[in-house]
């Protein structure tokens, strides 16, 4: 059997663990024992008090129950806000007991499947943050997973690749989600713009106001008016559209009976799919894709943290003039990095192109290299390294390399980031 | 044509040591840059196994490598490889090209004597003295070259005393200069000798100069030494010299030391043959 190639979402609430079943062909979830028939996992952690053992989901929930430990609950926001917490007089940062949570989430496709070795990991998220990313890489680092395996994406990317992977009647016009959790309702929306090729898929994504605690569905009342709210969401987002498919995912549609009214109305004409696990599915589709020499989706592929502009510079290599690529339209922004060296030729600037996808001005971002030492002409190279900050915000950096021995570089550094 | 030209990723492991500028080349553009500017210090042989080894093996052209071999076995001179060269790796314009060619048309038609001087000329300008001096004496021997006009050993003479007074030789520099004062007959040389005898208080102008030129020129030469001296005195070397006397007792002993390590090792290669 071939090495795990995993998906795992990781929500504040809930983390969902996923695999690519070579056999099949398709993403499957994983529950955290044989037992356990939910895949959901809670993104909680314990520790057993006197020991260094950690339980995570339902296990920490049943070590905290019987006084056994101290229990820690909405890690990803504990994260996000930097924040600790003491257990047994010892203060633990967020990071740490997330990383831990991380560690052993990503044991559990191992002792299920049992294989150890993993082909490629990808990890998603409600929405990709920096700070949440480099913890779970300083995790994988610790487990020795190779940095190169190891991808990150957003609920959005997720949720795009999870709809490509499946038949093309399901999205040949639009197709959406509706994802309902403690963290709110999120509605998706997918859309292939034909006539372009490579093909456009495009999500977007909005969080709806009308979200509600899922408290309010343990009564009859108040399935109601979950259902209600549901229902009017359903007709303002779905009115005038051909969708062909509906999905729906999220803690909130475990069980669907009390959403009668909604589902009869995206029942109407369409595909409806309700399930858990739809973003972690989508990461291990990711997951499958990111190890083949040649990508099963040749699309770009438009949502939150994808590049919406190609990157590029006007060069001239063997004599000729051509555009260099520094970045694709459709690239995730975090992984998005790249670099190039260039001898200055009669100027002292650098021009980047940045070419929107959709219908746009194409764009010059211009970067003066006047601080580097004057040379003879041809006798500078730069080293051009360009990286992103967000989906909308490109950092490049130009070190300053001489020319061999003829004229040392200075290795001085001009920085400068725009928003694209 | 302006703009930026794409560099390869290639890292060389071996670089290609160029002993003569005492460097080493790492890139395809820095071959074409060495070739294009240094062609009077390329020797006949310089086209050899191990140059073909670099660009073949570590600069990851095995076609050009292929093609040199090819002209070689052709009998193609070493200057049409040369251009070949320049035109395979497009570091050079078209222009730029059409420069080097007219360079490489006079190297072909100069005589021997044009050609050593201009590589002593080169190892003058980068303060490798000695290394020049013997070259421009080995130019001299060759009296009966009919490339040896008056200016052109003249010229050589004047270099010479130039690279003398490098080496702080200044007799030796005296003498040559007045032998290319005989032969040039220009004043810039007899102010260089004004000069020579500033700097070195033992020499003395020699006197057919000395009455060569009206003294109130020479009285305005030394002010013009004299404005020299205090401009030197107080910028470059000599005011990082001065910065030293400030700093602390170690501070002081330490840039010191190593302040004449590199004058030792500066002199060392201006005296190097």
């Amino acid at each position: 059997m071939q090495d795990l190639l995993l998906g795992i979402d990781i929500c504040d609430d809930y983390s969902q663990i996923s695999y690519f079943n070579p056999q099949t062909l398709e993403a499957e979830t994983l529950g955290i024992t044989e037992e356990e028939a939910s895949c959901m996992v809670p993104t909680v952690i314990c520790k057993e008090k006197g020991t260094d053992s950690w339980f995570i989901g339902a296990d920490a929930y049943r070590c905290a129950l019987y006084g056994k430990g101290t229990m820690v609950d909405k890690l990803v926001k504990l994260a996000g806000k930097k924040g600790t917490a003491t257990i047994e007089g010892v203060r633990y940062t967020a990071d740490e007991l997330l990383a831990i949570f991380v560690k052993q989430v990503l044991a559990i496709p191992g002792e299920r499947l049992g294989i150890k070795n993993i082909s490629a990991v990808v990890f998603t998220f409600q929405k990709k943050d920096s700070g949440l990313m480099d913890t779970v890489i300083r995790a994988t680092d610790e487990l020795g997973i190779p940095r190169e395996r190891v991808h990150m994406a957003n609920h959005a990317e997720s949720y795009l690749f999870y709809v490509i992977s499946q038949k093309k009647e399901l999205w040949i016009n639009q197709s959406c989600l509706f994802d309902l959790s403690e963290n709110g309702l999120h509605y998706y929306e997918l859309n292939v713009i034909r006539g372009r090729k490579p093909q456009i898929v495009e999500v977007g994504h909005e969080e709806l106001e009308e979200g509600f605690s899922l408290e309010i569905l343990e009564t009859g009342a108040g399935r109601k008016l979950g259902d209600t709210i549901l229902t009017s969401c359903g007709e303002r987002l779905l009115q005038r559209k051909i969708v062909t498919s509906v999905f729906l995912t999220g803690k909130g549609f475990e069980e669907t009976e009390w959403a009668s009214g909604f589902l009869r109305l995206i029942c109407n004409k369409r595909r409806v799919f309700a399930g858990p696990g739809l973003f972690a599915k989508g990461a291990a589709y990711m997951a499958y894709d990111s190890i083949q020499e040649q990508t099963s989706y040749p699309y770009v592929c438009l949502c939150e943290g994808r590049l919406a502009s190609t990157v590029s510079m006007q060069v001239r290599h063997q004599g000729r003039d051509r555009q260099l690529v520094l970045a694709q339209a459709g690239s995730d922004w975090y992984e998005a990095k790249a670099s190039a060296s260039f001898i200055l030729d009669n100027t002292n600037v650098l021009e980047l192109l940045v070419t929107p996808v959709r219908p746009g001005r194409q764009n010059r971002l211009s970067i003066q290299l006047d601080e580097f030492p004057a040379r003879p002409n041809k006798t500078t190279r730069v080293e051009v390294i360009v990286a992103f900050l967000s989906e909308s915000r490109i950092s490049v950096r130009v070190i300053d390399r001489g020319f061999g021995e003829f004229f040392p570089g200075t290795g001085q550094v001009v920085r400068q980031d725009f928003q694209i | 044509m302006s703009g930026l030209m794409l560099c390869s990723d290639i890292k060389v492991k071996n670089p290609y040591p160029v002993a003569e500028l005492g460097i080493s080349l790492h890139s395809a553009e820095e071959l074409c840059y060495y070739i294009y500017n240094y062609v009077f210090l390329l020797e006949s042989d310089f086209i050899n196994e191990h140059l073909l080894y670099f660009i073949g093996t570590e600069l990851a052209l095995p076609r050009l490598e292929e093609k040199i071999r090819k002209w070689i076995a052709d009998q193609s001179d070493m200057a049409q490889i040369l251009y070949m060269i320049l035109q395979d790796i497009h570091y050079y314009s078209e222009s730029e090209l059409a420069v080097f060619k007219t360079q490489l048309e006079w190297m072909r038609r100069a005589a021997p004597s044009e050609r050593a001087k201009k590589k002593a000329d080169y190892l003058l300008q980068n303060r490798r003295y000695a290394a020049a001096i013997q070259m421009y004496d080995s130019i001299l021997q060759g009296e009966g070259d009919p490339g040896m006009t008056r200016e052109f050993s003249g010229a050589i003479q004047h270099n010479k005393g130039v690279a003398y007074a490098g080496l702080f030789e200044s007799e030796k520099a005296l003498e040559c200069l007045e032998k290319a004062y005989e032969s040039l007959e220009r004043e810039e040389i007899l102010k260089e000798i004004f000069m020579l005898c500033q700097l070195d208080e033992g020499l003395e102008v020699p006197e057919a100069m000395a009455l060569a030129v009206p003294a109130e020129r020479q009285y305005k030469w030394k002010e013009e030494f004299a404005t020299l001296c205090k401009h030197l005195r107080y910028s470059g070397r000599a005011k990082a010299v001065e910065e030293l006397w400030e700093k602390d007792s170690i501070r002081r002993n330490a840039g010191v030391k190593e302040l004449l390590t590199r004058w030792k090792q500066e002199y060392r290669e201006m005296a190097k043959v």
